[in-house]
């Protein structure tokens, strides 16, 4: 049988940030991902924590759910690492809101909405569903090619 | 995160190491708040030693430009590499600042 998602459960907010990364680094490590890529996954893990911490308000359910799957290794080329992020909060696609202004005047420029667009940029697909009660979020990040 | 802060003639060298991430990036702003309000008009970031920062970390950045901009100063930037470099580029915040390879380049 092949390995299975390791998921762990957490309140969203602010001081379990750290927690969050530090389990989905740990997994990542355990499944062949090199360190290369360990920042932009730990980036793409903080900007969807905070958004569930910032937006999923009101819950049906306090925690929410991080899920690190095994490596998809039949996906093309190279093998891909994805993660799901589950919140019990109202509807909210993070792929929705328009892509942030890159205004070239520090004092147009707003503060803010940065984060889905770094997102975006930093992984190799994105997904989002509603399903039931709760708001799926599914990143993949492909594996650099093995020489 | 670590932050030092060091006055030049020219102006002031804040250098940050370790993480700017949503947990320490409100400690930057706070820093340099008190850089701007002792009347620096020249002040230089260096990230040489910051390994990681994320879109609070540029938040942050950016209010504290717009604080320094608001008294007639200028906020500049040296040491970018690697996901700093990457974060700065894909965030448009490398062309909105000049950058320097070293901080006695930017001043």
């Amino acid at each position: 049988m092949g390995p299975q998602a390791a998921i762990l459960s957490i309140e969203a907010t602010l001081p379990h940030l750290r927690a969050a990364q530090d389990f989905v680094r740990r997994h990542a490590a355990s499944r062949g991902v090199p360190e290369s890529l360990c920042p932009k996954i730990d980036l793409v893990v903080e900007e969807l924590f905070m958004n569930i911490a910032n937006h999923a308000h009101p819950k049906t359910r306090e925690e929410m759910e991080i899920h690190c799957l095994p490596l998809e290794e039949d996906v093309g080329e190279r093998p891909q690492f994805c993660l799901v992020f589950k919140d019990w909060g109202p509807p909210f696609n993070p792929l929705d809101p328009p892509p942030p202004s890159l205004e070239p005047d520090i004092e147009l420029r707003p503060i803010g909405g940065l984060g889905i667009h770094m997102v975006t940029r930093m992984t190799d697909s994105l997904a989002y569903v509603r399903e039931g009660d709760h708001n799926i979020v599914t990143a993949c990040f492909r594996l650099p090619g093995r020489e | 995160m670590e932050i030092t802060i060091e006055k030049r003639d020219a102006g002031t060298l804040v250098r940050v190491g370790g993480r700017m991430d949503a947990v320490a990036a409100p400690d930057f702003e706070k820093e340099c708040a008190g850089v701007v309000e002792s009347g620096e008009k020249l002040v230089v970031v260096d990230l040489a030693q910051l390994e990681y920062i994320s879109s609070a970390g540029l938040r942050s950045i950016l209010a504290t430009a717009k604080k320094i901009k608001a008294t007639g100063g200028a906020m500049k930037f040296s040491g970018l590499a690697g996901m700093v470099e990457e974060v700065f580029q894909v965030s448009g915040l490398g062309t909105l600042f000049e950058v320097a390879a070293t901080p006695d380049e930017a001043f």
